[in-house]
């Protein structure tokens, strides 16, 4: 495999246009695949993204300014979010992010998954594009980001688009990025004050564990500590970060109390479905994925 | 394709092929202190500093290390590079302290240890425990590397201590480490995995201190005396050893 080091987009998408070009971010998950297949699947060219500095930026932009897609944007933030956004690039690594004070301060949740990924090399290395494009049922950073109603920003030779992170994650492995194309930021709208923001993950050991199932959790307290809404997402429990309108429709008017989690943790673990594979059994996901919620209670 | 990049302080330039892994590249350099343990990125032992920051030669291409300056184990301590090496201060504080068996994670082990340092120059026992878990040991049980790690930093932090005192280590962290009797305390003096959410919800404006901030160690302890470089010996009385700003 050859190995290019674009400078600029224009760079990258004139190398994605190769045939054979795959995208090389910190090569965590990459390197690792590649080693455990036969040398014919590999791609003929890695293009790096580590000497393109417009991937590496974290920045707070205005909401409204930079949204030509209101439809998509509109009604994935939740009331009462400030109209700011933080634009996070696809390239920065998940230890970079974690030492930045708009993630920390804005973004507490998405802080939260990044501590606990992997250990601190895999941080140094991993980047959140990566973590996104590898679209991993367990990967940490996708509940956080779906709760938060993240969009991506994707962009090729041909131009560039909006989606919904939701609409971007299609399956265990499988995303709509198209051929040539590269995912180059990641807008957060920014959660108002009046907002709790809590992720855990539970794993078979503290460090370099692979999420058994985790949870990401934005609730929003109105008058007098009443629930105004609640966006929950789970990882590891299906093959896609799994929601549960229910049980979010459940809080709703509700206290924080272990009462009301507790009847909402009845309903997730009646329909969550995960599977048993090496890590855990369903019975155990399923159990844990409710008693996640209880958590909320602390907050 | 041609490459060079800077391996402990010496110039490199050698022909590589671009995709061959950084630590096979460097183990036929002779820089045979990074080992290959799981060649996955699970055990820390290709360790080695890109520009200062801790990574993994297994998940690392050649021709990623073109213009870089890399630091394997034996570029952490001094000396002349064809003389006698003089040991870092992490690399006396493992052998003095018992940190090394076998020694196979060694090497990546000190590296991680210096990341960890230069980041976080007062770390305690936890803060230990998470800057080197990404580095396996099959050996010691963990508890030697990290009194190890903690008995450099305050070596490095310069500071001195009473002889007789032989506390410092412990001077420094017993407040923080109050909770941390292994194994329940492991969680207890975490507060991001007690209360998750509480060490990270800080309000906006309050970002980069809350609880990551650390007091560096010299502005903690002081006491009279010199290093003993010793640290593992048992509270003996007498400890001049102050840690202020230690709770
Ligand atoms: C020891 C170890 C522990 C780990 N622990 C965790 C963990 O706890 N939690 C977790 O979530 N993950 C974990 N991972 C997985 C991995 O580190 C993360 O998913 C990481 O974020 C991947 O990012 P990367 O930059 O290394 O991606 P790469 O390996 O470089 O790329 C992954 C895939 O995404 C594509 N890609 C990357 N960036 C882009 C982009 N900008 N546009 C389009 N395509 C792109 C690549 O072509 C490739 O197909 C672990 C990995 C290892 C080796
Ligand atoms: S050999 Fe690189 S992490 Fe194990
Ligand atoms: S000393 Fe043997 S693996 Fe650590």
């Amino acid at each position: 495999m050859n190995v290019v080091f674009p400078r600029s987009l224009p760079e990258l998408f004139a190398a994605l246009a190769e045939p054979g070009a795959r995208i090389l971010a910190g090569g965590t998950d990459l390197l690792v695949r590649l080693r455990a297949q036969p040398e014919a699947a590999a791609p003929a060219t890695l293009v790096s993204l580590e000497r393109i500095a417009a991937l590496h930026n974290v920045a707070e932009e205005a909401g409204g300014q930079s949204h030509s897609l209101d439809g998509v944007f509109g009604p994935a933030r939740l009331p009462g979010t400030l109209h700011r956004v933080v634009r996070l690039g696809a390239a920065c690594t998940h230890a970079e992010l974690l030492a930045h004070p708009l993630v920390r301060a804005r973004l507490p949740v998405l802080a939260q998954a990044l501590a606990v990924l992997g250990s601190p090399p895999v941080r140094n290395m991993g980047t959140l594009g990566g973590n996104l494009c590898t679209a991993s049922p367990a990967g940490d950073c996708l509940p956080p980001l779906l709760a938060l109603g993240a969009e991506v920003e994707l962009a090729s030779a041909s131009g560039a688009r909006r989606l919904a992170l939701a609409d971007f994650l299609l399956g265990p492995g499988r995303t709509a990025l198209a051929p040539g194309e590269a995912l180059i930021a990641v807008h957060v709208p920014v959660p108002g004050v009046d907002v709790r923001q809590h992720f855990e993950k539970v794993g078979r050991r503290e460090a370099l564990a692979v999420a058994v199932v985790s949870l990401a959790a934005l609730v929003r307290l109105g008058h007098g500590g009443i629930i105004a809404e609640a966006r929950l997402a789970w990882g590891s429990v299906g093959p896609t970060v799994w929601r549960c309108p229910e049980a979010e429709a459940a809080l709703i008017g509700r206290r924080l109390s272990l009462t009301a989690l507790s009847e909402a943790a009845a309903l997730v673990r009646a329909r969550v479905r995960p599977i048993d594979d090496v890590r855990a059994s369903a019975d155990y996901r399923r159990e844990v994925a409710g008693n996640l919620l209880l958590r909320l209670a602390e907050l | 394709m041609k490459l060079s990049f800077t391996l402990n302080g010496r110039a490199v330039q050698v022909a590589a092929a671009p995709d061959q892994r950084a630590v096979d590249l460097l183990r036929e350099l002779d820089a045979l202190d990074v080992k290959e343990g799981c060649g996955t990125g699970e055990c820390g032992a290709c360790s080695v500093l890109v520009d200062g920051v801790h990574k993994l030669s297994c998940l690392l291409l050649a021709a990623q290390l073109q213009g870089r300056e890399l630091t394997t184990a034996a570029g952490l301590g001094g000396g002349d590079p064809h003389g006698p090496h003089v040991p870092h201060p992490i690399q006396r504080a493992f052998a003095e302290q018992g940190a090394v068996q076998c020694g196979f994670c060694t090497p990546g082990m000190t590296i991680a240890a210096a990341a960890l340092l230069a980041e976080n120059p007062a770390p305690t026992r936890l803060e230990v425990r998470r800057g080197i878990s990404g580095n396996l040991c099959r050996c010691t049980g963990y508890v030697k590397i990290v009194d190890a790690v903690r008995a450099a930093a305050l070596e490095l932090a310069d500071v001195s201590v009473d002889v007789s005192a032989d506390v410092p280590a412990e001077a420094l962290s017993a407040a923080s480490d109050a909770a941390l009797a292994y194994p329940a305390g492991e969680t207890a003096g975490d507060a991001s995995s007690v209360v998750p959410g509480a060490a990270l919800a800080a309000p906006a404006g309050d970002a980069p201190g809350g609880a990551f901030s650390v007091t560096p160690v010299s502005a903690r302890v002081r006491a009279k005396g010199r290093t003993t470089g010793s640290t593992t010996g048992s509270a003996t009385g007498g400890g001049k050893a102050k840690a202020g700003g230690a709770a």
